[in-house]
């Protein structure tokens, strides 16, 4: 017997999309199947890993663990839509100078914990930044370049000028208003 | 055959700049491949889709150890969306990344060696009607004892998981004397032996492995893989497929992570070219968090035992070493990992006299293969504890133990491992001052320790698997009219920066901006690679 289809309008990244799925597929299948945003990814598909987090209704969720058919009229958000124009959100700019995305596969679902988290606490601990993306896993960086970078994303969204991630964190572009140093 | 010489190496190099020289190589910029990996654009293998693409399941093992009897998949061929089935009898061709071990098959042929072995493959139009026929096919197995442990393959010969190897059940055993091992025992004050063992672990990436193949006409096929080493995966293909290897292109995606779990070629990549093959159609297989576990090639546990003369002063006289590795079911790169169990305990400490011998057992388990350091970890972790105790016993500071007979620098070891500089004094001076060694060691409440333990690894690739006098890697670059410049490589990006490296490099000399530079990365039409043997890339 065929799958029963599901019929819903989504709204992802704040756009409205309409898709027909089987009624079983999670939201991290109809993301990445029926709407092409690939950029979420699958670790386990079994709620452990936190690899798939995207945020509904801003809160992070493990889209492996979601059905789509419950995520009708709420607020979806992917990496896909976190970018600014083609400017970079700052989370994202800390990612990538910071070396906090090695393999980049882990990264979507952190960036998504980490955007989610810093809505709430603008100024957080090391600790409480450790805890917050205590779901999900990484297994290139050893997590001290991520929680560097979401520091400094911090620092940047609450327009600390005095914050300056340590020297030997700086594997990218060089701070506001610095020239580059030698290794 | 005329003999291929290499060109000379000062003829590659040229003249080295200084540091004050370069531009870009030792200065911050952001990885090239970073603003796709924070956006998500990045593509790794799953995350290509193309026109007409089905997707294929593998039907695995239910039975660690057994003979195929029979194979049934008329039920699941009445199933919606099925379109065809494989075995082992379509690619009877072995295969394995070692030429010493061509012992895997794309499909088991007559018997299953683990619970996880792949048996049949099976293509739909969606990924659940290839599961839900997956499920219903039947294969009946006629068990074969199962051999789970070292200690079992070697008290039982028979049955053979393997029809090679040395011995019965032992895929390896080598025996190796370096110096005068007995001179030096009989010189040492005080002989100390443990026994340890070292627990089997696993890469887990984060992604999973995943695989598409595509026919441009009969037979070519290309093949987009997670795979680490997509210049072996290439030469496995060719053979079990029976296609000269021009016709086929592997193109290895960024990899979400590999650690050497992704280095082997793979079953799964074969069913899926031969599929694609039978069918005519893109073919898509992604394996399960489940099924990456079957594939392994993990660290291989190990049981060893140390026997070390030392004199009062805790000078090392001769080690010999034995170690044991439960290799699983396939022979993988496990040849040189049992080397490498014995390979560098010489390289840390000067150790004159050193005897090492070695067995690999085959075993029912998912095989073992190459992780992080290959077999060197294990060793190491087993002379590191053996080390602390004999300090303890000789009343000597464990770091005193290390400092004072350090490997000297510009010295050749006892097995002929060539050392350059020596920099582990200085390690563990800094580490001793920084953490406070001096007054903490041994001095902590119940429960508590600060401990100190030093490892070594080898820079550079030895040697290539399949030896040959050709350069071990390479770059060839294009310069189009526009004013950019193509970069062609064999290396694989797996997070280690491979990309970022050598665009940089190519980007210093020819006194460019990383900007105008385009990379075409891990695709056999470029200049080979050894492999992504993890972040040497950037040694």
């Amino acid at each position: 017997m065929p799958d029963p289809i599901a019929t819903s309008t989504l709204r992802v990244n704040g756009e409205s999309r309409t898709v027909a799925y089987p009624v079983h597929h999670t939201l991290l299948e109809v993301l990445r199947e029926e709407l092409a945003l690939t950029g979420t990814k699958h670790g386990c598909e079994l709620g452990e890993c936190g690899t798939c987090t995207v945020l509904v209704d801003g809160k992070p969720v493990l889209s492996c663990l979601e059905l789509a058919v419950e995520c009708e009229g709420r607020e979806i958000e992917t990496v896909e839509g976190l970018q600014i124009g083609n400017e970079l959100h700052p989370l994202q700019a800390a990612f990538a100078d910071l070396g906090a995305a090695q393999c980049g596969y882990c990264t979507p679902g952190i960036l998504m914990a980490a955007k989610a988290f810093l809505e709430e606490n603008t100024d957080p601990t090391r600790q409480q930044v450790a805890e917050a993306l205590g779901g999900n896993l990484c297994r290139c960086t050893g997590y001290h370049k991520i929680l560097e970078a979401v520091e400094w994303a911090a620092a940047l969204l609450r327009g600390d000028s005095e914050f300056r991630p340590p020297r030997s964190a700086i594997y990218g572009a060089p701070l506001p208003g610095e020239e580059p140093q030698r290794g | 055959m005329a003999e291929v010489k290499a060109p000379a190496t000062d003829a590659l190099v040229g003249t080295p700049r200084t540091t004050d020289e370069l531009r870009l190589i030792g200065t911050p910029f952001r990885r090239v491949d970073g603003r796709a990996k924070v956006t998500g654009q990045t593509r790794f293998a799953d995350d290509l889709s193309f026109p007409r693409m089905v997707h294929m399941k593998l039907v695995r093992s239910t039975v660690p150890h057994g003979k195929i009897i029979e194979i049934d998949t008329a039920k699941a061929a009445a199933m919606p969306g099925v379109l065809g089935f494989l075995t082992g009898l379509a690619m009877p061709i072995p295969f394995g990344i070692l030429p010493v071990s061509q012992d895997e098959h794309a499909l088991c042929v007559s018997k299953v060696r683990f619970v996880g072995d792949p048996v049949v493959a099976v293509a739909a139009l969606t990924e659940d009607q290839a599961y839900e026929a997956a499920l219903a096919v039947e294969i009946e197995y006629e068990s074969l004892e199962t051999i789970s442990t070292v200690e079992e393959a070697i008290a039982n010969p028979e049955p053979r998981i393997h029809d090679y190897g040395d011995e019965g059940n032992l895929h390896k055993k080598l025996a190796m004397e370096f110096g005068n091992v007995d001179a030096g025992f009989a010189e040492a004050d005080e002989i100390f032996e443990d026994t340890l063992y070292f627990e089997g672990n696993t890469h887990l990436p984060m992604e999973q492995h995943s695989t598409v193949a595509l026919t441009e006409e009969t037979d070519r096929v290309t093949v987009y893989s997670s795979t680490q080493t997509p210049h072996y995966l290439h030469r496995s293909l060719a053979k079990v497929l029976e296609l000269p290897a021009s016709r086929i292109r592997v193109i290895a995606c960024p990899n979400g992570g590999g650690f050497g779990g992704k280095s082997d070629p793979f079953n799964h990549e074969i069913c899926a070219a031969k599929m694609a093959l039978t069918l005519g159609r893109p073919v898509k297989i992604t394996l399960s968090r489940e099924e990456v576990f079957y594939c392994h090639r993990g660290r291989h546990p190990v049981l060893m035992h140390l026997r070390t003369g030392v004199m009062k002063d805790g000078r090392l006289t001769a080690q010999h070493l034995r170690t044991a590795l439960d290799g699983g079911a396939y022979g993988s790169y496990g040849v040189a990992s049992t080397y490498y169990t014995g390979a560098l305990q010489t390289v840390t400490y000067d150790l004159p006299n050193y005897r090492f011998d070695s067995i690999r057992a085959f075993t029912n388990k998912p095989p073992c293969g190459p992780k992080r350091g290959h077999g060197t970890p294990q060793p190491r972790f087993g002379f590191e504890v053996h080390l602390d105790k004999i300090a303890h016993s000789l009343g000597i500071d464990p770091a005193d133990l290390r400092l004072q007979q350090l490997a000297p620098a510009d010295s050749v070891t006892a097995n002929w491992l060539q050392i350059g500089s020596m920099g582990l004094g200085k390690c563990i001076e800094a580490v001793v001052e920084g953490s406070g060694w001096r007054e903490r060691h041994g001095k902590l409440p119940f429960g508590r320790g600060l401990g100190l333990a030093c490892g070594s690894y080898l820079s550079g690739a030895g040697l290539p698997i399949y030896w040959n006098h050709m350069p071990q890697s390479g770059v060839q670059l294009q310069l189009d009219r526009s004013g950019g410049v193509a970069v062609f490589c064999g290396e694989t990006e797996i997070g280690q920066g491979s990309d970022s490296v050598i665009a940089a490099i190519v980007a210093e000399i020819l006194g460019i901006d990383l900007k105008d530079i385009r990379l075409c990365v891990a695709d056999p039409i470029s200049p080979r690679s050894t492999s992504a043997a993890t972040p040497r890339a950037l040694r």
